[in-house]
Formats: structure tokens, sequence, C-alpha cells
């Protein structure tokens, strides 16, 4: 048993925090430090005062150099376009291995094949087909797989999606996969982003979102993706997490319209199903319309709604119109009391970011999914 | 019904509140709803009966006039400060005769006191310690005249920029242009930096009342400082737009051929026009009838301009920005509205301080440079206590102070009215209704015209996607 060893992470950002929430990220480590960007206003404050929330242990230190000095492995990761932070973390990296530290550096926008899916990719070879002695051809795996279409996965499925992007997806995985492990399911995981590794799940696959192949393979490619991972892990139960959102947020800021959610839940059906939002003043209707848009789009219920206690920046989506849907923490004490007013209203499962809540939600999971198996499927 | 009524071209209509729509209606329905039922039974016309099932003329309306911002106040102002607006100096080489700080209404008057670094410094560490959640920030500077203390300037924009990193950075600075020199335009083309120029016309406008602090004209120093700097910096012009002031005492005329025949000066830039400002005023603000018969002849001609009817010799630049609060209006009846909320607001109150924190030379806490400093209902805090909340959130509620007026009013998604114009500007710990409903009147006077205007736009074929996209429009 290797021992454990002392990571950095550079910078600090929504998903980092959800995995320094989780038990099975931080008990592989013997200790973790977090930096971030100068002017954070946060230096010298726990982590988790980035979003209001429960503290995490780990006090942010911008002074960066000072921790490299420390940590024996380097963990890099950002979602940023912008050039000049781009061109400062490829320097950490350089730093950090010419100081011999083991370095991971994920960029969401140029997401890497982890070996999982790289397994799943070589699976797909082309199969030689012999007939009789003089008389063989190969088949083209893509063929084929259009051919068979889909296979069933019997595995039951989570699926977790975001009305829009940045609206607590993450976090809520990670805690549905510590709670499930922790009931003793075995749980695997598809993450919304490249960080699927980290928690001992798989990143969103990378044939997902390029260009090589065609829609209607993509979907048949998630299907079999599926069975490989139910065929790999043998899992009690399969979460699976979409990035972006499943709409526009407005006019301006559309994201993909929720393309990718469609095409992976074409894939497999979810057998329970929750839409993660930030907090607004919901009424009775949106969920019902929710619900219906979630029906006639994935084929399934909406089971669940998760609320993150952050507000969407509407002023600055409406009028100086960055392109992108920006949000500010608000106290999670007015999401509370927004889902026990919606709780008497709607006969849905309301859930915060709190870890009480998500056991409630894991109960609701394990009931709907009781009454699921005593239907005989073969 | 929260309904609004009118006539227009001899066609009658009604706005509809909560779908914030305007709807034809035939001369039979109008008549009933001028009557104002009691009862909903006793509505006989079939056009209504349609309307309501699809969801028009209800009587829904807010309960409770409160923010929705309200409960959010302090997450909004800890965590996502975005914008600041330094005061870096109360002293001015000006003194324009309408001036806020001139003596002529509820402010303080001209000064020489100077932002320390002190204070500045604290003003930017403020802004980062409450600003985790924001990706930009902007740091606009402001006088009395800036540049009169550009060192300063300088400092805190290095000051920014060696301390954050992550965050876009952005700066805007409104000046009268007279003391901008090669040096100053080196250091703010480095960034990204938005100038807004005061100018207010040719030289025979601009010197009547934007004078130096001798009482001469400021026209030739700082129109030939423009142009030599442009000419000598391109980019110069990238960032720049001009803020005019129309005195409505005099004409209006000379302005925009002003515009017109410089356009050197003004191609490619915005030009951001104001009547005198007449908030905090001490007395009223007098209209010749030269300046009223022109004005409305320019926005006559810029209709006709609008609608195609005339060249686009008449497409103003001024006009065009007059014109913007009825394009927002137009806009906004593409968009689907829910219903108003039971607990909801007025829409002309921002949160106060998010938009920007003005900070003064002293380091108080003003919701924007707009408001005056000699108001106490308007200081929300200073650098060494913080934020006032309470304070915040009694301004942001200003819709509270005419609570029964707000809850029946037609204008309620389309208000402009904010705190500061039911301010009276001195020692007063409270806002005055007998203010705010003085506005509401002019208020509501001129949203049915803009509805009717809107109304004859459409009527005659204007075409806003075109206004906004094309670029025979945007080109002035």
């Amino acid at each position: 048993m290797t021992a454990k060893k002392k990571v950095l992470i550079y910078p600090l950002t929504f998903e980092i925090l959800s995995m320094l929430r989780s038990d099975s990220f931080t008990s592989k480590y013997k200790e973790i430090m977090v930096s971030t960007y100068k002017g954070s206003g946060m230096n010298g404050f726990d982590c988790g005062s980035l979003d209001l929330g429960e503290k995490t242990g780990v006090v942010i230190e911008e002074d960066y150099e000072l921790l490299l000095k420390r940590c024996d492995e380097v963990l890099l990761y950002t979602n940023t376009k912008d050039t000049d932070l781009l061109s400062d973390i490829y320097e950490k990296k350089a730093h950090a291995e010419k100081l011999g530290k083991v370095v991971s550096l994920i960029l969401s926008d140029k997401p890497i094949v982890f070996s999982k899916e790289r397994a799943f990719i070589d699976s797909l070879k082309n199969i030689h087909i012999d007939i009789t002695k003089d008389r063989s051809f190969d088949v083209k795996t893509e063929e084929l797989i259009e051919i068979e279409g889909l296979v069933d996965i019997t595995v039951p499925i989570v699926g977790i999606v975001g009305n829009s992007d940045s609206v607590g997806k993450y976090e809520l995985q990670i805690q549905m996969k510590d709670e499930l492990s922790k009931r003793g399911y075995k749980v695997s995981l598809i993450t919304s982003n490249q960080l699927g590794e980290f928690v001992g799940g798989y990143s969103f696959p990378v044939f997902m979102t390029e260009n090589n192949y065609s829609d209607k393979m993509k979907i048949l490619l998630f299907n079999r993706f599926l069975r490989f991972i139910e065929l790999e892990d043998e899992p009690d139960i399969i979460i699976i997490g979409v990035p972006g959102g499943i709409m526009p947020a407005t006019r301006r800021i559309v994201g993909d319209f929720g393309m990718l959610a469609n095409k992976t839940y074409k894939a497999a059906t979810p057998d329970y199903f929750i839409v993660s939002m930030n907090f607004e003043a919901y009424t009775k209707g949106y969920f019902e319309e929710l619900n219906l848009f979630v029906k006639y789009n994935y084929g399934c219920n909406l089971n669940a709604i998760k609320i993150k206690n952050s507000k969407t920046d509407w002023e600055d989506a409406e009028v100086t119109n960055r392109g992108k849907l920006l949000s500010y923490s608000i106290d999670p004490s007015n999401v509370n009391n927004l889902i026990n007013k919606l709780k008497q209203e709607i006969d849905l499962t309301f859930i915060s970011s709190d870890k009480d809540s998500v056991s409630g939600l894991i109960d609701n999971v394990e009931d709907e999914l009781e009454s699921n198996e005593s239907i005989v499927v073969f | 019904m929260n309904i609004k009524i009118f006539e227009c071209l001899n066609e009658k209509y009604v706005f509809d509140v909560n779908k914030n729509k305007i709807i034809k209606i035939t001369n039979d329905t109008y008549q009933e709803l001028a009557e104002k039922k009691n009862k909903e039974a006793e509505y006989k016309s079939a056009e209504i009966a349609r309307l309501k099932s699809a969801g028009y003329l209800s009587d829904i309306r807010p309960e409770i006039i409160e923010h929705p911002a309200t409960p959010f106040v302090e997450d909004i102002l800890n965590n996502n400060l975005q914008k600041l607006c330094l005061q870096v100096t109360q002293n001015c080489n000006f003194r324009c005769k309408y001036c806020v700080y001139s003596g002529e209404y509820e402010n303080r008057g001209h000064s020489n006191k100077v932002m320390s670094w002190e204070i500045a410094k604290k003003s930017i560490d403020f802004m980062i310690a409450h600003s985790k959640n924001s990706e930009s920030m902007n740091v606009g500077f402001y006088g009395g005249e800036p540049l009169l203390h550009f060192d300063l300037i300088k400092k805190c924009m290095e000051y920014l920029e060696e301390s954050v990193q992550g965050k876009e950075l952005t700066y805007n600075m409104t000046t009268n242009a007279s003391l901008l020199s090669e040096d100053i335009v080196e250091e703010i083309l480095k960034r990204k930096f938005k100038l807004t120029i005061s100018i207010d016309g040719p030289k025979e406008i601009q010197d009547r009342n934007r004078v130096l602090a001798s009482g001469k004209g400021s026209y030739d120093i700082v129109y030939n400082n423009i142009r030599s700097l442009c000419e000598k910096y391109p980019d110069l012009k990238t960032i720049i737009n001009y803020s005019m002031v129309f005195d409505q005492r005099y004409e209006f005329s000379k302005i925009e051929d002003f515009v017109i025949n410089e356009n050197a000066l003004f191609e490619g830039t915005q030009i951001m026009g104001n009547l005198v400002n007449d908030n905090y005023k001490k007395g009223k603000n007098e209209w010749s009838d030269q300046f009223a018969e022109e004005w409305e002849y320019s926005k006559f001609k810029y209709m006709l301009f609008l609608l195609e009817k005339v060249s686009a010799k008449y497409n103003s630049k001024i006009m065009r920005n007059s014109y913007m609060s009825l394009i927002d209006i137009i806009k906004n009846t593409r968009k689907e509205y829910p219903n108003l909320s039971l607990k909801d607001h007025p829409s002309g109150q921002c949160v106060p301080g998010d938009v920007r924190l003005f900070i003064s030379v002293d380091g108080d806490f003003f919701p924007c440079e707009k408001v005056s400093e000699t108001s106490n209902v308007m200081n929300i805090g200073n650098i060494d206590k913080g934020f006032d909340f309470d304070k915040i959130r009694y301004i942001l509620n200003v819709g509270k102070i005419s609570e029964e007026e707000c809850k029946n009013c037609f204008v309620f998604r389309n208000c402009e009215i904010c705190s500061s114009m039911c301010d009276a500007g001195n020692g007063n710990e409270e806002l005055s209704k007998a203010m705010k409903i003085v506005r509401c009147k002019s208020e509501k006077y001129k949203f049915v015209n803009q509805l009717k205007t809107l109304i004859v736009l459409k009527k005659y074929g204007f075409n806003i996607d075109k206004f906004l996209f094309d670029a025979t429009y945007n080109n002035v």
C-alpha cells in the first residue's frame, strides 16, 4: 500500500469545493492544500466561504509558491477561456514538474480521454467474421452498432441535470455517490465534468462532444459505454451527470440548447431523474411545466429538485451580456425556507446542498427503485 | 383589472400590466373596460371573455410592496461587488453653471478636498474582500475633475492590477478633457478603459455654461485637445463616449448641427444627452419656447427617419439616445412575463451599491454618483464601518413609501423612479412621499405617451430589428 500524499490544488472552483467536502476524495490524501488567484477575497478563509456553506477544514492560501514547496502532487483544474489565466496555469504546471511534483492538469476546454474511456474505445475494434474457410469479412464496429441500435441497460440509472450551467450538479453527484456507497451500494458515476476520475468515477466521455461522430452515433456509443460500465463495474446503480443545462437560460445565453442532455438520455432512460437549479422565487406552475419537459424530452418522470444556495445575477445576464450566466452565493437558510414552502405545495422531493437533505433524497431513491424492482425484468 | 386603457389614432388599446402587452380592442370592449365593473360576470363583451381565458386582463397585483432582492442584500454586497466609483477629488477646474455642485442644488459645493491614498487603497481592498463570486471588477474615477488627481488614479490601477488575478479589470472616467494629456492617454490606452467626455455643443453653447474657474469659456481648450489627441492616438476614439447637457433655456438645433458637422469628432462614438438635472435642484428648470419647439421638432424628424419617410440625413445620434427607453419598452413587449408576484416592487430601483458603489473623498458610501452627498438617507455606510444594510434595504424598497399607489400602478413593470428622485438631499433620514407622488404622476404621463408613440411606430412600419442590428441605424 502506497503512502498517502500531500496534494496542492489550484485554483479554487465550485467543483473543487465539492470534492473537498467528499470523503471519497479527501481520504485519498495525507494533506490537501488549496491556493487560488490573487485578490480572490478569500485569502486566509476556509474554502467553504466560496459558497457560504459547510466548512472544509482547508484554508485558502493565495501564495501558491509557498504551498508548492510543501506538496507532493499538484492538481490544476480550470474551466477558464482567458488566455492570461491559461498561460498562468501552464507556467505553474511547468514549474511544479521542474520541482519533481506529480502534476494533473485538467482543462475543461481541452478534455483528456481518461484510461477508462480509452479502454472502452479500444474495445470497439472491427470484427472479423469467418463464414467458411474461403469466405470471411471485416465488419466495422460503427456499422454493427448502427444495425444493432440500442442495447438494454438493466442497472438502474439516476440522471442529474441542471436547468442551466453551474447550478451544483457535480456537488450532488459526489454526495449521492458517497451516501449510496455508505449504504452498501456499488455505484458507478459518470460526472458532468472532467473530474470524474478524482472521485472514483468516470469523466463525461470526450466522444460525446467531439466532431468525429454523428449525433446518432454519439447516442449509440454512450449506450455502449453504459453497457461497458455495467460489465466492468457490475454496479448496483449508475449515476449520470450531464454538462451544461437542459434549456437556454435566456434568449442570448443559450448554452447548447440542452442538446447534450437529450443525446445522453436517449442512450438510456433514467429510472430516477433530478434537476438541479439556482434559487429563484419558483411557483408551482414552473415545476408542473418542468415535469412535462422532462417527460417529453427524456421519457421519464421528474423525481427530485435540488436547489443550490446561489442566485443568478439576472442584471448581469440582461444588461452586461457577457454571454454567460453568473451567480452569487446566498445564505443557505433562504433555500431551506423555500424548500419548506415548496414541499407544502408540490409532490416532488426537494433538496439543498446540505448532507442531511441528500440523505433524505437517497431514501427516496431507494423507495422508487425498490418499487421498480418488483417488476420482473429479464 | 390590472390594466390601462388608452386611445391612439382613433383606435382603442389596453395595456395589460401582468403580461406587459398592448392589445388592440374594439370600441365596445374599451367602453366596457372604461366602466370598471365590480363583478366579472357583468362584462358582456365576448372579446373580454376571450382575453381573460387567454390569461389577459387579470386582477393580479402585488399585495405587498417588497423588492425581490431584499432578502439577498447582504449576499449581493458581501460576495458580488463588481463596480466601484471613486471620487478622487472634489476639486474642479471648471465652474459649469448647471453643475450639481454649483450651489443651485441640495448637494455639496465645490471644494479642494482630494481622496487620500489610504482611503483609495482601503476602497480597493474593500471591493476585493466583497467580490469573491464576481468575475470582473470595474473602477470608475469621478470628481470634481478626476484628472486633477491622475497620480492617484494611476496608483489605484497599478495597485488593483498587482492585487487581483483571474478577474477582468475595467475602468472608466468622466472628464471635461481639458487636462487630458499624451501621457495620460498612453496610460489609459494600456488598459480596458472607457472615457466619457463632457462637451455640450459648439463654442457659443459650450462657453455659455461650461466655463473655467476664471469664468472664461472652455470650448477652445477642450475641442482642440480632443481633436489633436484623437489624431495622434486613433485608438482613443474607440474608447470615448460623449456626455452632453442640454440647457432647456436656450436653443437646441445648434447642438444637433454641431454633432452632424463634427463628424470627425463624433463618428463611431455614443452621445448620452441629458437635460439639465432637476433632481435635488433648489428651484425649477426653466424651458424656453425655442428649445421646446426645436427639441420636439427634432424628435419628430427622427421619428420620420425611423419610419423611413426621410433620408439617413436625419439619423440623429442625440435623438437615438432619447428613444432608447422606448426601444426597451418595445423589446420588453416581446418577452413572456409571469404574472406579478404577491410580493413585488416597481422596476426602477437598483440594489444600492450593487450597480456601482460610489465612495466619496472621505470614504462615505453612496448608491451612485448621481445622489446628493449631503443626503443622510443616501449615505449607505463608510469605508471603516462597512455597509449600513438597514438603510440599503430601506432605500431599495422606495415603493413602500407609496405602497398603495404602487400596487395599483400600471407603470409597475416600466417604472424608472429610483430613491434618489424621492430624496430631498438634506439631512432627512427618510425619503419623501410627496416628492415620489409628484414623480409618479409624470412617470404615468410619460409611459402613456410612450405607449402611444409605440403604436404610431408600429402602425407606420417601424422595424425594431433593423433599428437594433442594421448598420444604417447604428453608424451615426
